[in-house]
């Protein structure tokens, strides 16, 4: 059989159009997250909508069956379908990232969270012959780290897993 | 040059610059901020007189695309960018809430 | 460096253990452990701050005031987290009843139970409470009390049956409500001070003119959030949905709630009211019946007020309940009356600058060390008697009066545990409540208020009649089936004993106690201290706030 039979095919393949883009605009939130508004919440909260579509399309046992491979049973206990405690240790990991990345800082004897970045350009000196050198390599390979985005990945983890695990449970009763 | 005359066309499309475009578009962008408003109160007196559910649902909705719409505009009346991300996330949630909403009208329950 | 890290330690050995308990969460055995484990290290990391302030180290060359920046960002922008005598004392209260509390949970909450998340919940409980007390931004502080409540509304709905939903919902409506309206008087505090910082609020309203700021909100805005405060602490006319969170959520977290929670709004009320607002510049109050030029004269008769209601108003209705966690909640109306009355005192006593013998000085110093040492006598005290009725459920299976009868034959040290831990309720010398009533009773004489002793009387002798009735119906006299053909538990007991044998520790060993109490006290009110200590970065701040 396949899955969601009973949504129509213009959802459907709307929903097949939709969420490669919904995942992308929420990836790019994340990754503009620490100079730019964005960050790890509203990429969580994107993915977690990108999957509330999927469920609503294709069904809660489509995620649960093709996705993470596990079987089917809506028996509506309290702690829900067991796809939830894959979202709970998502969440967790999510928390100790973050917490992980302030945790860090002292390590270094600053205080807790402190966070730090730089603006990596690679030299021209030796291929400033190149036409445009310095657009290809001051600007197009420039690459600004942040320890801050490891902050924010650990946040979209917690929001990706909290968010799911309601989903789920919500959905499951 | 090329360095300086890309970063220009970069800014254009990210919409970071002043206030974007020709001077005589900017009346323009208000009127349509103006309609824009204007329309969502109308729906938002559908939303409170309904009367059916449908009639909210989709009043709501109108809402959300009149509110993305605003988030553009302004965007290019300010030229900062970050309110056509704003407009994105809206347009996104705007979405789904709205399947989720039909799919309660048609089937009595969202995820099956 | 390694000092000012022990700032944040108790914060981080809280918040470790939340995550790693949430993450082991597929084992129970090895999270209860990492959970006990966490538990005792944050008795250590706190046990080492206590030490740590008290010896006299200090940040910005001010004795016993340890102060740190979370991200390395400057004072009045950055979070500050300020350990000073005051926080270390709720701290150590925090740390005592937190980690008797979680033993007797290991013990008592059950294995579905301990699945559904009861380890996180309630670590991430302490967070908050260790970030309340630690905290010097008071934006930073509703943080920490939502971080508290968020887990404390699992908590009190964790049976989820009928009635412990209902109590839940209406807690939870209770104090988003209250949330509500703590940010919207934290907004109004920011847009009129233009600080978050408490020290920065405090050296700016001190001096309006230079800063460009108008006093007259901040009497306005400080009443917001005064009454949010009050509904925390649970003080009459605030405290219904007292009885009800305490009667529905498990006995061990009723212990955290009666004896830590609570407790943060009295933090709270005393951390701002006395160290922030009482820095103003003299301003006109203009209000009928009040006297004087501090914000403190208006809360000061605002305080005793509500605390006379806290006492008469739990005294009578503890008296004649139906079950043991009933009485013990309205008992913790009661009580915390007693530390608001004290609270009164010292604010009049600020205001007047009544005097008190040695070693208080004042008897702003007197009421507020009362308080704290009342504080710390209603914490062990009720924490000991919520899990001593929590022992009895699990042994009898019922806490209603007439199901129970003749424990103290059946169950001899339980029985020891409770009776020990009401006689410090009541305050018999020389268990630590004896010393909490004595020196209520002594700041009410040096603040020549007639009226707040006859009040501590009668609360005294409401005290000793509900205390008296529950040990009656309950552990004298004959004994009722139930109690014959329960189970004991032992180590339930044991936990009950443990803090019963603290408040009579205290007692004893009471000097080094009184002497944090009164350094608390001095604390609270050395406002110029805690703005140096904080060090605020003036070149930053010159433009001024305001509008």
């Amino acid at each position: 059989m396949s899955y969601g039979d009973d949504t129509t095919v213009i959802a459907r393949t709307v929903a097949r159009i939709t969420l490669p883009l919904v995942l992308v605009v929420a990836i790019s939130l994340l990754f503009q997250g620490h100079n730019l508004p964005g960050g790890g919440f509203i990429a969580g909260v994107l993915t977690a909508a990108a999957f509330a579509l999927v469920y609503i399309v294709f069904g809660m046992e489509y995620v649960q069956e093709t996705i993470f491979g596990d079987e089917y049973e809506p028996d509506g206990s309290v702690a829900g379908p067991a796809v939830v405690d894959r979202y709970r240790t998502l969440f967790g990991v999510g928390l100790a990232v973050a917490a992980g990345t302030g945790l860090g800082a002292m390590a270094f004897g600053k205080p807790f969270l402190t966070h730090t970045d730089e603006v990596v350009k690679p030299s021209t000196e030796y291929v400033a012959w190149i036409p445009g050198a310095d657009f290809i390599f001051g600007t197009l390979f420039k690459f600004h780290w942040a320890t801050a985005f490891l902050f924010d990945i650990g946040v979209y983890f917690v929001v990706v897993g909290g968010l799911l695990a309601i989903l789920a449970v919500v959905g499951g009763e | 040059m090329l360095d300086a005359a890309v970063g220009d066309w970069l800014s254009v499309v990210a919409l970071t610059a002043g206030p974007s475009g020709p001077d005589w578009l900017v009346p323009f962008l208000n009127l349509g901020l103006f309609v824009a408003s204007a329309v969502t109160l109308l729906c938002a007196y559908r939303v409170v007189r309904g009367p059916t559910t449908p009639d909210r649902v989709v009043a709501l909705d109108t809402i959300g695309t009149n509110v993305v719409a605003i988030a553009v505009l302004w965007a290019m009346i300010r030229g900062r960018g970050l309110f056509v991300d704003v407009a994105l996330v809206l347009a996104i949630i705007g979405f789904v809430s709205t399947i989720a909403v039909a799919r309660y009208v048609t089937e009595g329950d969202i995820v099956e | 460096m390694a000092t000012e890290q022990l700032v944040v330690a108790p914060l981080l050995v809280a918040l470790v253990t939340a995550i790693l308990t949430l993450v082991v969460h597929r084992y129970v055995r090895a999270q209860k452990a990492v959970s006990a484990l966490g538990g005792v290290a944050y008795v250590g990391a706190v046990a080492m701050l206590i030490q740590r302030v008290r010896s006299g180290a200090g940040s910005h060359g001010v004795e016993g005031v340890l102060t740190y920046q979370l991200s390395n960002w400057g004072a009045p922008f950055g979070i500050t987290l300020v350990a000073d005598d005051l926080s270390a004392f709720m701290l150590g209260l925090t740390a005592v009843v937190s980690l008797l509390a979680l033993a007797f949970s290991i013990l008592y909450v059950d294995e579905a139970g301990q699945r559904v998340s009861y380890h996180p919940l309630y670590h991430f409980m302490l967070v908050g409470v260790t970030g309340s007390f630690l905290t010097a931004d008071i934006f930073n502080l509703f943080v920490w009390f939502e971080v508290m409540l968020m887990s404390s509304y699992v908590l009190v709905v964790f049976y989820s049956g009928p009635r412990h939903t209902k109590a839940a919902l209406q807690y939870v409506v209770l104090n988003l409500v209250g949330s509500a309206f703590m940010l919207l008087a934290i907004g109004g505090l920011y847009s009129t001070t233009g600080t978050l910082n408490m020290a920065d609020m405090a050296r700016r309203l001190a001096d309006p003119a230079s800063f460009g700021i108008t006093l007259a909100p901040v009497l306005g805005l400080s009443a917001v959030l005064f009454v949010v405060f009050a509904l925390k602490a649970g003080i009459v006319p605030f405290q219904w949905w007292v009885p009800a969170a305490y009667r529905a959520a498990p006995a061990p977290v009723s212990a955290m709630l009666a004896g830590v929670v609570k407790k943060v709004g009295i933090y709270a009320i005393i951390r701002l009211y006395f160290t922030v607002f009482a820095n103003a510049a003299p301003m006109d109050l203009a209000l009928p019946g009040v006297v004087g030029e501090s914000t403190l004269a208006f809360f000061g008769p605002v305080l005793f007020i509500m605390g006379a209601a806290s006492i008469i108003l739990g005294g009578v209705a503890a008296v004649n309940r139906d079950n043991v966690d009933d009485l013990l909640a309205y008992s913790s109306i009661g009580q915390v009356g007693f530390i608001v009355i004290a609270l009164a005192f010292a604010a009049g006593g600020v205001v007047a600058g009544w005097q008190a013998p040695e070693p208080y000085g004042s008897v702003a110093v007197l009421g507020l060390a009362a308080a704290l040492v009342y504080s710390l006598n209603h914490a062990l005290a009720k924490a000991a008697l919520f899990l001593a009725s929590g022992a009895v459920y699990e042994s009898v299976g019922s806490i209603e009066f007439e199901d129970l009868g003749g424990i103290a034959g059946r169950m001899p040290l339980l029985s020891a545990g409770f009776f020990v831990a009401a006689l410090s309720l009541v305050g018999i010398p020389p268990l630590v409540g004896f010393f909490g009533k004595f020196l209520v009773f002594d700041a009410a004489v040096n603040a020549g208020s007639n009226l707040g002793i006859g009040l501590a009387l009668l609360g005294a002798i409401l005290t000793i009649a509900y205390v008296t009735r529950a040990w009656n119906r309950g552990f004298w006299g004959e004994r009722s089936e139930a109690v014959e053909q329960a189970t004991p538990q032992y180590g339930l007991f044991a936990t009950v004993l443990v803090l019963a044998v603290v408040a009579l520790g205290v007692g004893v060993a009471f000097d080094p106690v009184v002497e944090a109490a009164i350094d608390a006290a001095n604390a609270a009110l050395e406002t110029g201290d805690y703005i140096e200590a904080v060090g605020l970065e003036d070149s930053l701040t010159s433009d001024g706030g305001g509008h």
